[in-house]
């Protein structure tokens, strides 16, 4: 699981291009080759922040693609503006006893616009 | 499970920032979903684009983008009708962003893609028919094809 972000600053619109490298399972699907079903794992969460100002909150469900690529447009950013995206993945997995649990993991990245 | 979901579909449910709308995410059906939105009777919304491809041939990777031009656009929510978990994504808008905002989503076969706009407290919703070829050349199953697992 990785984030990368990239910035484009156009005349009054800053594209951000946010690309969440990782699966996306909503745990309803099977493998082809076991047939049992493939535990939950997707990205759940992206708060995209500027300058520590959020800009978007996504709520994101399974059903979205793996490896996907988010473009968010935002207004009047200056060159030098911090640009912050905070990601939450939840992930299934199986204890010793064998009962599945979902566990969030977390993480951020960050790019500096125009630099 | 009508009944429970009926009842839920009447609270009005405000996720707190941060929260993840677990809700909505896990209604079993649109209607249920609209029910959470109080999207029930939502207005058309001539002011919204949702760009789609009419036929794909990817279920896997579907490319969309929505746009609002409605003033005060706070929130995107987008939806597959026939998927087993309509709800795909949520975005919450701030001043700062354009609503205007693309990402891929997965299809297991052709259905109705929707977009509920919310804009200065009324919501709006958009459909769009997405037809998912079957391409018996392109290798892997299709996801419609696909063996359901037993959930046991």
């Amino acid at each position: 699981m990785s984030i990368r972000i990239a910035a484009k600053l156009l005349k009054d619109i800053t594209e951000i291009e946010v690309r969440a490298t990782g699966p996306s399972e909503d745990g309803q699907r099977a493998d082809p080759k076991t047939g049992k079903l493939i535990p939950v794992n997707y990205l759940q969460q992206l708060l995209v922040k500027v300058d520590g100002r959020l800009l978007t909150e996504a709520h994101l469900g399974g059903g979205l693609s793996a490896n996907n690529v988010f473009l968010f447009k935002a207004r009047s950013l200056r060159p030098g503006a911090t640009i912050t995206v905070e990601w939450t993945r939840t992930e299934e997995t199986r204890g010793k006893d064998g009962r599945p649990s979902t566990a969030q993991k977390t993480g951020s990245e960050t790019l500096i616009l125009g630099k | 499970m009508p009944i429970a979901w009926a009842a839920l579909a009447l609270k009005p449910i405000k996720a707190m920032a941060g929260e993840w709308p677990q809700a909505l995410f896990n209604a079993p059906t649109s209607q249920a979903a609209l029910g959470v939105l109080q999207a029930s009777t939502a207005l058309p919304g001539p002011r919204i684009l949702l760009d789609v491809a009419e036929i794909v041939e990817d279920g896997d990777r579907v490319l969309v983008r929505v746009m609002s031009t409605l003033p005060s656009t706070d929130q995107i929510t987008l939806l597959a009708d026939t998927e087993l978990r309509p709800v795909l994504a949520q975005f919450n808008v701030s001043p700062d962003l354009e609503p205007d905002i693309t990402t891929h989503i997965k299809l297991s076969g052709t259905g109705t893609l929707r977009a509920v706009v919310r804009a200065g407290g009324k919501i709006y919703s958009v459909t769009k028919e997405v037809k998912v070829a079957e391409m018996p050349w392109a290798g892997s199953t299709p996801r419609s094809k696909r063996k359901k697992a037993d959930p046991s």
